[in-house]
């Protein structure tokens, strides 16, 4: 069930009121994206889709169920969209044309995005300084040594971040987990 | 992605195992680990079903797929609100009737970019190189503004009832000319809805822009020109590049 404040800046949105816009930017742009760019392989396109998204949402927000919440609405619009540009793009492009950088791949099945949404949505509740952590230490590979040199931190301060960003995420993603289990 | 996107299914991008990474144990926190704080967080929310190791290592692996840490582009919340400043106040481009409207509070950047134009226009127009007088031959003449995704660009508009329709010359600068694959479609907007009015390329570089409404300009004030896709179907993309409106 949306909160008030969900509730507030959808309807916000939909009257494209600044603020909820940027509001609403700021917190599903950056799952979107990731949605995008599991679907799409160039970076161009995931954004073309983002900036789809959001001007479809826009459109659609005066028809917004308000006792739903956004996130899953602005999933499956996100979804919607980058699989209609993956398409398109397969249909423009020549099979022997394609290269390592080009759309060839099979969209993401509904759970996977999905989890890539709420990783990707977890990541964006941790405090910058717990999120660079855990950055340097999946994407970047670093030990909690090397994040420790990197930052220039105690590496005791790394692993309690460390500590602290991953039961955060645990907590985050929790619901994930019952609905995948 | 982190993983080539070739002809390989999308969770071996997105989700893709890298052994190789994922054995050199270089990461900070292991799996085990990782499932432990999961199988807490799980619990304490939960008080349910543990999760299986599975759950960590798919978790783990998007965590370390740039997918999820790329970050939107900074001009993107400004691409949006100009896209949604040049469809305010007229039924959506896929042809919704529900009117919308305006934005409450534009940007004050692009208000600026406008003003500017405009600004550069009315000494024109006293200069009486490119504005004629309404009561000479019923033309008018306005500023168009480049968004945020064609900063640079700009153009003059001049409007001139005919016999057969509006023509609208656009006068077009610094407008970057149209990747092949894509084109610029031009559109009027209000009330009412929202009418292309022709597509173009710039390929050759700045030039005048024969387009056509066979709507009144008074009932569709706003002039916009959009980056579309071949292919892309025949609603605006929302990739505004060029806006201006007919009242100034």
């Amino acid at each position: 069930m949306a909160g008030v404040d969900e509730r507030d800046l959808a309807e916000r949105f939909a009257a494209g009121d600044e603020d909820a816009v940027r509001t609403i930017y700021a917190r599903y742009a950056g799952p979107i994206l990731t949605v995008a760019m599991g679907t799409l392989a160039k970076r161009e396109l995931a954004d073309e889709a983002v900036q789809t998204t959001m001007l479809k949402a826009w459109r659609a927000a005066a028809s917004f169920d308000p006792s739903r919440e956004l996130a899953p609405w602005l999933y499956a619009i996100a979804r919607r969209v980058a699989i209609d540009i993956y398409r398109r793009e397969r249909r423009a492009a020549e099979p022997d044309e394609l290269g390592d950088d080009q759309v060839a791949v099979v969209p993401l099945s509904f759970e996977r995005t999905w989890e890539a949404w709420e990783v990707r949505s977890a990541l964006g509740e941790l405090p910058p300084d717990e999120r660079e952590v855990v950055r340097l230490a999946h994407f970047v590979g670093m030990t909690h040594a090397e994040i420790a040199e990197h930052l220039g931190v105690p590496i005791g301060t790394v692993k309690s971040r460390s500590n602290r960003a991953h039961r955060r995420l645990a907590a985050l993603l929790a619901h994930v987990v019952r609905a995948t289990e | 992605m982190r993983h080539a996107f070739a002809n390989q299914m999308v969770f071996d991008g997105v989700l893709g195992i890298d052994s190789e990474f994922r054995a050199t144990g270089a990461i900070g926190v292991n799996e085990d680990e990782f499932a432990d704080f999961l199988e807490d967080g799980h619990r304490g929310a939960l008080q349910g079903d543990e999760p299986t190791r599975d759950t960590a290592t798919r978790f783990r692996d998007l965590l370390a797929d740039d997918a999820v840490w790329a970050e939107p582009s900074p001009t993107g919340v400004d691409d949006l609100l100009a896209a949604i400043d040049a469809e305010s106040g007229v039924g959506a481009a896929t042809g919704a009737t529900t009117a919308r409207p305006a934005r409450s509070r534009p940007r004050s950047r692009r208000l600026m970019l406008v003003a500017v134009a405009a600004g550069v226009v009315v000494l024109a127009g006293v200069a009486g190189v490119l504005v004629r007088s309404a009561d000479e031959n019923d033309s008018r003449t306005f500023a168009v503004a480049g968004t945020e995704l064609a900063p640079d660009a700009s153009a003059v508009a001049s409007v001139e009832e005919t016999g057969s329709g509006v023509s609208i010359e656009l006068d077009v600068s610094d407008l970057p000319p149209a990747e092949p694959g894509t084109y610029y479609q031009a559109w009027v907007k209000g009330p009412e809805g929202l009418v292309t009015v022709g597509t173009f390329h710039m390929r050759g570089g700045d030039d005048k822009v024969d387009l056509w409404s066979g709507v009144p300009l008074d009932h569709y004030p706003t002039l916009t020109v959009t980056l579309q896709q071949e292919g892309g179907g025949q609603d605006s993309s929302g990739q505004v590049v060029l806006s201006g409106d007919i009242r100034g």
